[in-house]
């Protein structure tokens, strides 16, 4: 196997709560607690986890949007969790983000011309004319003819305004790209032409996607390997076959079990777990999903599981499969 | 056939803007069953919220305005009922919940107060009997520890817990009709199976008949016995859902359906090319013609009228030959 792309090693970031102003007695959320994750070159590795568990963080922390507390981020080779100032600009020039809410992620005062070139205008790797040649070169690749560059964003529909984040994401020629959410907020019919585009994007240039998500059908179609997260960690890392037809954790298969499948003929019981996902404030001792997990047992709620490698490449945290 | 407990008939309805009369609805038929839960499904701004709020009557007038059609509930038809039978109503014999529970939950009351009001506002009870209400509806929605979750105001609780004191106040005086407009949609897939699972548990054992709005292909092909497709402010398709996902009749639920991630496998999805059309100034004809791969001349002219391809399933569709009005 090739070295991956993107190597990111026990990844933490914690936010302090409010009312820790004065010191003392401050409390942490631990949103993202020990993340490892590896992606290779023209990859896509799905994330999947329930609302809060810090899926949007760890994207936000390799791309350096947000400062990690520790851990190491690889990119190409380079460290980037250390870097500042030009050389973070520069190791940065080659990741992008599509956001999810691509309402509030295109700044509504500028055109979309204006929109898509301004990676390479941040870089300084065009001016003028070409800027503008750049961006009605992306735009044709999502689909969009070069009328659009003097338009602004509130005239195009959602589906229109995800196609022109893509056409941002990709102007600048990156080697890996953080899909966050990216059709969340789209309609079925859509969604299916975004995903296409992205499918053929990747393709053409070889991208590497972080492909994060809560909706498990959509991870599935586009990742060839899924990591699940949990209240700040990732508890099982497989390829997306084995995950679905060998779900390891406890937690995998509940989230599996309560996927309402489009099909009427395979009609289940879909409450598979009761209560809600506990906060990230106190996060309970030993294994983090114990005080929901169906199998949970003594252990459970005072040592932390190991990570157990089940087959290549298939990773899951969990004592039900620790050996001794 | 039994007669429905509900019955939409050509429901017309508009709203004023800036850009023009918005006609949102465009003589939309369904009917839901007494016991079942029927799923109202399409995509945003088809008008699935417009509809299943005209019910109820709270389409705010102006700029909204209902141009046609009646909607017979237990017989009577509730655009002409007088304002004051309407509101005693709502909350008795019909209810709604929609997709965030705190738009109707009242951030300064306990859920015991708030619980309590809507009972003491449609039956004579006591305050303990009241009390005895909440606490049995509570743990009908599977609350634990529902004298605690009386206690607390709806901050305190989890969006989980909202959403199940909701419908837990909204069941309190045993409506037969529920309206529920995407209850699960701002929720976790896991605590979403667990919303599902007390909704289908209490129309199977209460005869509670649900109108289920909601965009989620997957919750309709779980919980729902019979769907009414939209498309752009009209219903295009209403069929029991064995036959909807089996035998989708009309060219739109067709695409809706072959569109769905990890149906057809690996590859390609299915995309519908082009885009909804607006509400101001609507194509005349079928409003999907623009859109259709299979559309004829009819198609630009008249509106297709809904007729049966199989009992229980209705299309309007001009190539879909049918026998004889639903
Ligand atoms: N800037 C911040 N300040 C404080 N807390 C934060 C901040 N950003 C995120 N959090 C918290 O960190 C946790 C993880 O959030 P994150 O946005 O990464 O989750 P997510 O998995 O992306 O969820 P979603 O599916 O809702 O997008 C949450 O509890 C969130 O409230
Ligand atoms: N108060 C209003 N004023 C003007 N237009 C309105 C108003 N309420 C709804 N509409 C319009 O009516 C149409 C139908 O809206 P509706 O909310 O019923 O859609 P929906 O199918 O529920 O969509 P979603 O899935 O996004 O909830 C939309 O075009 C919307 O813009
Ligand atoms: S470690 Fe224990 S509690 Fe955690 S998932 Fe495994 S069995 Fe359940
Ligand atoms: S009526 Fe015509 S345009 Fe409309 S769905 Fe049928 S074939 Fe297509
Ligand atoms: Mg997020
Ligand atoms: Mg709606």
């Amino acid at each position: 196997m090739s070295e991956p792309l993107l190597l990111v090693a026990n990844l933490c970031k914690a936010f302090p709560l409010g009312g820790g102003f004065f010191g003392g007695g401050k409390r942490l959320l631990k949103a993202v607690d020990g993340v490892d994750l590896s992606l290779s070159r023209g990859e896509t590795l799905g994330l999947v986890g329930e609302s809060g568990s810090g899926k949007s963080t760890v994207g936000n922390c390799i791309l350096r949007l947000l400062d990690p507390d520790s851990g190491s981020i690889a990119f190409d080779g380079v460290e980037l969790a250390e870097l500042t100032g030009q050389a973070l600009i520069k190791a940065r020039a080659r990741m992008q983000v599509v956001f999810q809410d691509p309402q509030s992620s295109l700044d509504p005062r500028m055109t979309v011309g204006g929109i898509v070139s301004l990676p390479l205008r941040v870089q300084g790797r065009a001016r003028g004319r070409e800027l503008r040649e750049r961006a009605a070169a992306a735009l044709s690749e999502v689909g969009l003819g070069p009328e659009c560059l003097d338009r602004y964003p509130h005239e195009f529909s959602g589906g229109q305004r995800q196609r022109i984040g893509l056409a941002r994401a990709l102007v600048a020629d990156p080697a890996f790209v953080v899909m966050d959410e990216p059709t969340s907020a789209l309609d079925v019919s859509v969604q299916a032409q975004i995903l296409n585009l992205m499918a053929g994007l990747q393709q053409r240039r070889g991208h590497a996607y972080l492909f994060i998500s809560h909706d498990l059908t959509v991870v599935r179609h586009v990742s060839r390997r899924i990591a699940v997260m949990y209240l700040g960690a990732i508890i099982e890392t497989a390829p997306t076959d084995a995950l679905f037809t060998h779900p390891a954790h406890p937690y995998t298969r509940a989230l599996l079990a309560s996927v309402p499948l489009p099909d009427p003929r395979k009609r289940r019981n879909l409450a598979r777990l009761t209560g809600d996902v506990p906060s990230p404030v106190d996060l309970p001792p030993g294994c983090r999903f114990h005080p929901r997990c169906p199998e949970a047992m003594a252990v459970c709620a005072c040592e932390a599981p190991p990570k157990v490698s089940l087959a290549a490449g298939h990773d899951v945290v969990c004592h039900l499969h620790s050996s001794g | 056939m039994p007669t429905p407990l509900l019955h939409v008939r050509d429901l017309s309805v508009s709203f004023a803007t800036y850009q023009g009369r918005a006609m949102v609805l465009d003589r939309a038929s369904l009917s839901v069953n007494r016991g079942e839960i029927m799923g109202l499904v399409g995509e945003t701004g088809c008008g699935k919220s417009v509809l299943s709020r005209a019910v109820l009557r709270i389409i705010p007038s102006p700029p909204g305005r209902i141009d046609g059609g009646e909607i017979v509930f237990e017989g009577r038809d509730l655009l002409t009922l007088p304002k004051k039978a309407m509101r005693a109503l709502r909350g008795d014999r019909i209810s709604m919940i929609f997709q965030e529970p705190m738009s109707s939950l009242n951030p300064v009351y306990t859920v015991g107060n708030q619980m309590r009001e809507v009972i003491r506002a449609h039956r004579e009870v006591s305050r303990a009997e009241a009390q005895a209400v909440c606490l049995e509806m509570l743990e009908a929605v599977r609350l634990p520890e529902p004298g605690t979750v009386l206690a607390a105001y709806p901050h305190e609780l989890s969006g989980g817990m909202r959403q199940r004191v909701m419908i837990a106040m909204e069941l309190s005086c045993r409506p037969a009709l529920l309206l529920a407009d995407e209850p699960t949609t701002a929720l976790d897939v896991t605590v979403q199976g667990q919303i599902l699972a007390i909704l289908a548990e209490l129309s199977a054992r209460e005869g509670l008949s649900i109108l289920l709005v909601t965009h989620d292909m997957g919750v309709v092909a779980q919980i729902c016995s019979r769907v009414a497709v939209m498309y752009a402010g009209q219903v295009v398709e209403v069929a029991d859902v064995e036959s909807l996902f089996a035998r989708p009749a009309h060219p739109y639920t067709r695409g809706l359906i072959a569109s769905i991630p990890g149906r057809a496998g690996e590859g390609d999805l299915y995309a519908i090319p082009g885009s909804v059309p607006s509400p101001i100034d609507p194509p005349p004809g079928c409003r999907f013609h623009s859109r259709c791969t299979q559309s004829g001349p009819d198609c630009r002219r008249a509106v297709p009228e809904m007729v049966l391809v199989a009992p229980d399933h209705a299309v309007a569709c001009h190539q879909c030959p049918g026998g004889g009005r639903p």
